[in-house]
């Protein structure tokens, strides 16, 4: 195995495949930190260039997209509060908070650090886990997987502040505008109203940025005039970089956000949200400030969110089933490649499955320095006027609403989200349940139904195999815990 | 179970939960005596607001007629001033850099395809292009 393991070092060095690393992590950093543009659509734009590569090189170069993409994504959030996928929403409400506060750059140092060391932990699970799990995952049927998403929904009664009616009042909305569409089962339409552009149902990035981003300009136009969005002092390099005494302090958070990440290979959103649910749950330290600037949010969040990368390719490689959109393309490069990922890969191209656990560790580390390097740069943009610097979000937005689909209907949509979320807010309603809500709802509803069809109607076969037991047990203390605890006075946002 | 059912669980959901909160705040306001101690130090501006949200509507709405980045050009400048700005050299400068960079980034180097409105305004759009 050693030798796997030189072989594929020793490949990855290689010039090109190190071109190859750079520039697809440069390219991943600028479409998740630019609006409009997913990390899987900057995997999707890079695919095409790989057609006539060696094969390592293209998945090295796409490698380093998917890993950049899911670090850049985090940079728009801290700085302007816009989530660039669903799985960012926590970074804003305690990164972005905690940038209007003028802590920009350690925000960014905090959020950089975890994020590599929960993709770092993540790769290195992977590389152990990959043929182990197979067998394990195989058992997820269609129960597995309500139960999961009812785990997921269950951190609402961390998201939602004061008050969980609220909280799960929000969550069910979300549940609801998930129903919006074309039925999975059985291709009805369900309130479409006859409309194309509903058929479809609501896209996570419409709801999510009229929800948070643009409303979150229209709750600031009600605030007194500022000449700027926040003075943001640049201390050197490493001026801000946290101490090391506040990853000893959450080294719960450290430990547990990125097992969740890792363990959730259905993708980054589950994992963030999950892991920020727990850590707003279990806060010791500073409870108070979930919701309006909590490093330990942020730090949760992001663990999740980059272990993640590992979860989702380890469902890949070991079982060639993709764990997330972004993995779906990756399937699709191997497919274009010759090959087929899944149990068979280790023994029939062992150099590409080494060759991609060794890359991703290279990639993440030198995500921590092209970051890391560039952070001063990124900062620099929250110098701008702050009236300019708003335009420039809405348009953004704009662009990020239109560049799904190119139609214009998606940005009006965005427009009619960012008014209901200017009243959410108004009315302290949390829009993270909302959204947490959208994004599982479909999954939620088609396990429930695939499962009841299995088990001949009984509800009983929900919770016959022992993983989707523990499961919903897990849902049930996690929603039923906070009414026998003293509030802690964290804000919903 | 058909597909009409967790739509139904959902919306039965929301309005037994906004009938619940309704009532919860009912119940806290009757038990207020009096009034809050947390007083306001400043009025939210809300004709701000409102000329923020009209000016962004009306930009959403003229997208389509005059393309993409003439609405851009004048949004900016519009927006900044509903917010407050009033310095001309920014409100300028800033409508000049941003529709600038929207239109290097996103019009020429990802090359989205953005409307490009009608008559006089989609040839403008084409020469920009």
């Amino acid at each position: 195995m050693t030798v796997h393991y030189l072989n594929a070092l020793a490949t990855i060095l290689a010039p090109e495949n190190l071109i190859a690393m750079v520039l697809g992590s440069l390219w991943g950093l600028l479409a998740g930190a630019l609006p409009g543009i997913s990390t899987s659509m900057g995997v999707v734009l890079l695919l095409s260039f790989t057609y006539t590569m060696p094969p390592m090189t293209a998945f090295v170069l796409l490698v380093g997209a998917y890993l950049g993409g899911i670090t850049g994504g985090s940079i728009t959030s801290i700085l302007f509060g816009i989530p660039g996928e669903p799985s960012s929403v926590p970074t804003v409400i305690e990164g972005h908070s905690l940038a209007k506060q003028g802590k920009a750059s350690y925000a960014m140092w905090v959020y950089l650090l975890c994020s590599i060391f929960g993709g770092l932990f993540s790769t290195l699970v992977m590389i152990l886990a990959t043929p182990l799990l197979a067998d394990f995952a195989l058992r997820f049927g269609p129960a597995e997987y309500f139960a999961l998403t009812v785990l997921g929904l269950s951190v609402v009664s961390g998201l939602s502040g004061g008050s969980l009616v609220k909280g799960f009042l929000s969550c069910f909305f979300g549940l609801f505008l998930a129903t919006v569409g074309t039925d999975g089962i059985t291709g009805e339409e369900r309130f479409t109203f006859g409309t194309v552009t509903l058929l479809g149902g609501f896209n996570f990035v419409v709801v999510m940025v009229g929800l948070l981003a643009v409303s979150e300009i229209f709750l600031e136009a009600e605030e007194p005039f500022q000449e700027y969005k926040g003075a943001v002092e640049y201390k050197g390099l490493l001026g801000e970089l946290p101490p090391f005494s506040l990853f000893k302090r959450y080294w719960i958070t450290m430990i547990r956000s990125p097992i969740i990440g890792t363990i959730v290979g259905a993708g980054a959103t589950i994992a963030s949200f999950l892991a920020y649910g727990e850590a707003a749950r279990t806060a010791r330290h500073e409870p108070e400030k979930f919701g309006r600037g909590a490093v330990e949010g942020l730090m949760a969040a992001e663990c999740a969110n980059n272990a993640s990368t590992g979860g989702s390719m380890t469902i890949l490689l070991s079982l060639g089933i993709p764990g997330s959109n972004t993995t779906a393309m990756l399937l699709a490069a191997f497919m274009i490649h010759g090959m087929q990922p899944g149990p068979l890969l280790l023994s029939t191209r062992p150099d590409i499955l080494y060759g991609i656990f060794v890359a991703m560790i290279l990639t993440n580390l030198l995500l921590l320095v092209l970051v890391g390097m560039s952070i001063r740069l990124f900062l620099q943009l929250n110098k701008l006027p702050y009236s300019i610097f708003s335009a420039t979000i809405l348009i953004l937005c704009v662009v990020g609403a239109y560049g799904l689909n190119n139609s214009m209907d998606d940005v009006l949509l965005m427009f009619a989200f960012s008014i209901i979320g200017y009243f959410m807010r108004k009315f302290q309603v949390p829009v993270a349940p909302c959204i947490l809500g959208l994004v599982l709802g479909d999954l939620a509803e088609l396990s429930l139904r695939r499962a009841l069809l299995l088990s001949g109607g009984s509800i009983l076969g929900l919770v016959s195999s022992p993983i989707s037991a523990i499961l919903l047990a897990g849902a049930t203390i996690s929603v039923i815990y906070p009414l026998f605890k003293k509030p802690k006075g964290i804000r919903g946002v | 179970m058909g597909s009409g059912v967790w739509p139904l669980i959902a919306l039965s959901a929301c309005l037994g939960l906004s009938g619940l909160q309704v009532y919860l705040s009912w119940k806290s306001s009757a038990k207020a005596l009096s009034p809050p101690e947390e007083v306001l130090e400043s009025k939210p501006r809300r004709k701000e607001l409102v000329v923020a949200v009209v000016v962004f509507a009306l930009y959403l709405l003229a997208i389509p007629w005059l393309g993409f980045f003439l609405s851009t050009f004048l949004f900016v400048p519009a927006v900044s001033w509903a917010l407050g700005e009033r310095r001309t050299r920014v409100l300028v400068l800033g409508a000049i850099v941003v529709t600038g960079a929207i239109l290097g980034l996103f019009g020429w180097f990802i090359s989205i395809p953005f409307p490009k409105g009608v008559g006089i305004f989609a040839s403008l759009s084409r020469l920009l292009r």
